[in-house]
Formats: C-alpha cells, sequence, structure tokens
C-alpha cells in the first residue's frame, strides 16, 4: 500500500469538509463580537464534529493503547521517551537557535551529543545525571509566535486533535529542519519514519495525563470548550517557555482582572 | 542516502553555536526571600496536602476537607463573577446568587477529586512578586512528585485586603483555572442563547450527578 496516497487522500478529504462546512457568522453586538474574536473559533461547528470523532477514537485506540503503555515499568518508559526526546533533540537544537535562545540551545545541544553516545539513542538519560537538566520542547510553531506571527483561528484536526493554521505550518517546517528526514530517501520510508515516531510520542503523551484529563472531562460541562482553553494556553506558555510562571505578575491576567474598583472586585477589563 | 543538506544543516547549527554565547540571556531568579503572602500559600499549601492526600478518606471527607480549605483561602465572590465573564452584567440578583452557590459546590465536588491520584508529594514556594499597585502578589511554587519525575510548577495570585490574603487563581504549568473555567462556562451560555439560566440548569444537573458519587468508592492514592 502506498503510504503517501494513503495520507494525501486524507488531507483532501479533511481540507474539503473544512471549506464546506458552514462557518459561523460574526454577531453584531460589540460586546459579542469582542467575545467571538478572543475565541477565534470560526470553523466551531465543524471543530466540533471532528472532536467528538477523535474523542471515539480516543475511547477505543489511544487510550486503551496509553492504558497499556502505562503498564509497563517506569525504566522502560523512561528509555522510550528518552529514546523520543533524543530524536526529536535536532529540531528542538534548531528552533531553540532560530528563538535566539543560546543557552537552550547549549543544554539541548549538550543533552543530545551525551545522551546519544553515552546514553546510547538516549535509552539512559545521563545527561540529567550530570546536572544537565532542562529537557525541553520547540517547535517550528513556537518560532514563528516569536518571531511575532499570530495564531490564527483554533482548529481540531482529525486524529491529531488541536491546532492551528500556525501550528499546522510549524509541524510542515519541522519536518524539512528535521535532519533525519534527509536519511530515508524514499517518500514511503520518510512517511513510515513520521508515522511511527509520532505514533510512539502520541502515546507516550496521552499515557502521562490518563488521570489529568478523566478528571476535567468528568468535572466539565463543555469538553470541547475546555480543552480549546487548555490548548491555548498551553501553547501559550510553551512559547514563553514557561516564564511567566517564574516573572513578574502575570500582564496579561492581571490586565483581565481589575481588583482597584471596589465596586467590581474582579470585573473584565477587555 | 542523501547527506548533503544534512551537512548543510550541521554548519548552519554550528555557525549559531559559535555565534551563542555572545548574547546568552540568563534567566531572573527572584530574590530568596517569599514575604509574609509567600508565607500564607506555604501554610495553606502544606495544609491542603496533609488534609486532601490522606490515604482512604472517604470521597464525603475529602469534599468536606477541602470545602472548608477553599472557603477559608479562596476569594470565592470574586472569582464567581471573574469566570461569568461579560455575563455577569446580565445576569439578574437571583441568577448570581443561584450562580455563585452551585459553582461554590461544582468547584468542591470537581477540584477535591483531583486529590484522589496524589499521596507523599511536598510542597514548597520558590519565589513572589507584588503587582505595581501593591495589593496583589504572584508566588510561585513546585510540588516535588514522590516517584521522581519532573516537579509540578504552579503559581498563585493572591491579592491582600483587610489584612486578610485570598486566593484568585491558581496557574499549572501555564493553565490558569479561572481562565479555564470562564471560556467553558460562557461557552455553555452562548450555546443556550446567551441565557445564563441554561448555565446554572447545566452546573444544576452536573453537581446532582457528582453528588452521587459521593457514597462511592474512596481515595485512590497511586
Amino acid at each position: 500500500m502506498k503510504v503517501s496516497h494513503f495520507i494525501g487522500n486524507l488531507a483532501r478529504i479533511t481540507l474539503v469538509t473544512l471549506f464546506v462546512t458552514a462557518c459561523a457568522t460574526p454577531p453584531e453586538d460589540p460586546d459579542a463580537l469582542a467575545e467571538y474574536e478572543e475565541i477565534n473559533d470560526p470553523l466551531e461547528p465543524t471543530n466540533r464534529k471532528i472532536f467528538a470523532l477523535n474523542q471515539g477514537l480516543d475511547r477505543f485506540l489511544f487510550k486503551p493503547l496509553a492504558q497499556g503503555y502505562a503498564l509497563l515499568p517506569d525504566p522502560v518508559r523512561d528509555s522510550i521517551g528518552g529514546m523520543v526526546e533524543n530524536v526529536s533533540a535536532p529540531v528542538n537544537l534548531a528552533n531553540d537557535l532560530l528563538q535566539g535562545e543560546f543557552s537552550r540551545a547549549g543544554v539541548t545541544l549538550k543533552r543530545f551529543a551525551i545522551n546519544s553516545t553515552v546514553g546510547i539513542g538516549g535509552m539512559f538519560d545521563v545527561a540529567s545525571r550530570m546536572g544537565m537538566e532542562g529537557h525541553h520542547s520547540e517547535d517550528f510553531g513556537q518560532t514563528l509566535a516569536v518571531w511575532g506571527s499570530p495564531a490564527g483561528p483554533y482548529v481540531v484536526i482529525p486524529v491529531f486533535g488541536p491546532s492551528s493554521p500556525r501550528a499546522i505550518t510549524g509541524k510542515v517546517a519541522d519536518s524539512f529542519l528535521d535532519p533525519w528526514s534527509y536519511i530515508f530517501a524514499d517518500e514511503d520510508a520518510k512517511i513510515e519514519y513520521w508515522l511511527i515516531r509520532g505514533g510512539i510520542e502520541g502515546i507516550d503523551e496521552r499515557a502521562r495525563v490518563l488521570n489529568v484529563l478523566d478528571d476535567i472531562e468528568e468535572g466539565s460541562l463543555d469538553f470541547y470548550a475546555t480543552v480549546r482553553s487548555l490548548y491555548r494556553q498551553r501553547r501559550e506558555s510553551e512559547i514563553e517557555n514557561g516564564e511567566q510562571e517564574e516573572g513578574m505578575p502575570g500582564p496579561s491576567f492581571m490586565s483581565q482582572v481589575d481588583y482597584s474598583t471596589s465596586t467590581d472586585k474582579a470585573s473584565l477589563v477587555h | 542516502m542523501n547527506v548533503s543538506p544534512l551537512s548543510r544543516w550541521l554548519l548552519l547549527c554550528a555557525v549559531f553555536v559559535a555565534v551563542g554565547p555572545i548574547s546568552s540571556i540568563s534567566s531572573v531568579r527572584a530574590d530568596g526571600s517569599i514575604g509574609p503572602a509567600g508565607a500564607f500559600i506555604q501554610d495553606f499549601g502544606d495544609r491542603a496536602i496533609n488534609a486532601l492526600t490522606e490515604e482512604g478518606l472517604p470521597t464525603k471527607e475529602l469534599r468536606s476537607r477541602f470545602g472548608k480549605l477553599y472557603e477559608e483561602g479562596f476569594d470565592s465572590p470574586a472569582i464567581g463573577r471573574f469566570v461569568l465573564g461579560r455575563y455577569w452584567k446580565k445576569a439578574s440578583k437571583e441568577e448570581r446568587k443561584k450562580f455563585q452557590d452551585l459553582f461554590n459546590t461544582f468547584v468542591v465536588q470537581t477540584y477535591a477529586a483531583k486529590f484522589r491520584h496524589y499521596g507523599g508529594e511536598t510542597f514548597m514556594v520558590t519565589g513572589s512578586r507584588q503587582s505595581a499597585g501593591g495589593s496583589t502578589f504572584v508566588i510561585s511554587s513546585k510540588v516535588e512528585q514522590p516517584g521522581g519525575g519532573p516537579p509540578i510548577v504552579l503559581s498563585w495570585r493572591v491579592s491582600e485586603s483587610d489584612d486578610a490574603y485570598k486566593i484568585y487563581d491558581i496557574t499549572v504549568e501555564g493553565v490558569s483555572m479561572v481562565v479555564t473555567q470562564r471560556s467553558e462556562f460562557t461557552s455553555v451560555i452562548r450555546s443556550g442563547g446567551g441565557k445564563v439560566e441554561a448555565l446554572i440548569d447545566a452546573l444544576r444537573d452536573k453537581t446532582t450527578k457528582l453528588a452521587s458519587k459521593e457514597s462511592e468508592g474512596g481515595n485512590v492514592n497511586n
């Protein structure tokens, strides 16, 4: 089977679905319009359908796989996670550099050098034991954000889940930044590499949030809206490299809650 | 095998790494002192972990303990207003009252449940920052997990009024609890035709459903 043909068809079907399905129409009331723009989800009706499809896939495929994976002994999972991290180090490094984050680039480079060799392809995190901690992931979508490109509307992609035009562009660019993809001359081998790597990464990530996601879904009135908000905030935090946490009183948040007016203590400023 | 783009890529990296150290940026650290607001959070966090992660705690008792801590440490009226977003202004007095009551119940039920999976964690305040105005603080902290693994980064938004500190938001790994809650609640109101009543109904159904879980199994620490 030609894997590339299959992927091509899937992409075509998705695009057609996205454009054929009606978009939500922007409201006229200024307050409602501001809200509409903040949510930035004009494809919401379609996105919700794809989200429901993904939830089905998760229930019957990804979650059971992740639950099985979670049963593996800790050292085995750590090794798998470590190898995945190591394989993605070149892309991380390239993006660290493109964002001008040179000290982070140094960390990525040192960890990659040590874990690839002494750590046998990332199976053992020797670098952390030597005091070189600080694994982080950077992708070209984040680089674009640092360069000032807006995320664009919220998009839910079949199988892959929440995304944005910026993140999708980033994924494509990352495939060009990835030296491993140049090692496979043949298209199908390249796609198989992406599928296997993406699959392992996905299951590893899903296994880490088994309890967390169950709790969130149980306590949720509108799981779609919750996931949209979680995705956006996580992404924002990754772009800022989590510095908001250690830094000044979150300027973006403080601007939203006005505590100076005692009459309406938590009034929304914008 | 096509190696020439690969070597070009490596060369590009080498150039950047060579230029790197000149402009390397060191991260800004908070000074050692955490101040009275930080001390308040350290004490509150320690007590919360002790009270809520006890093994075999029945759901009813877990919720009751969480409820007391929430009432004592959090500015629940301000949180309730914030999560209604622009619909707070539109809500009638009765709706506001009904919403606040249901919301407090909802918070206790859903957030207490999150402690079921914890046990043996240690909590440490790592820094404190004061806003320009002076009445609000951001307290950074981390939770070390017993099985190793990376610490969870939490930051607390605290306001000071009448010499008492009140928490009005917790951010976990960059995700704000109140912002997430507001997006969800306003979405429920929008799909309900812009009526606050739609959210109140949904909250009533949810809290009734979750209340029945009280009789079910207890704390399942892992």
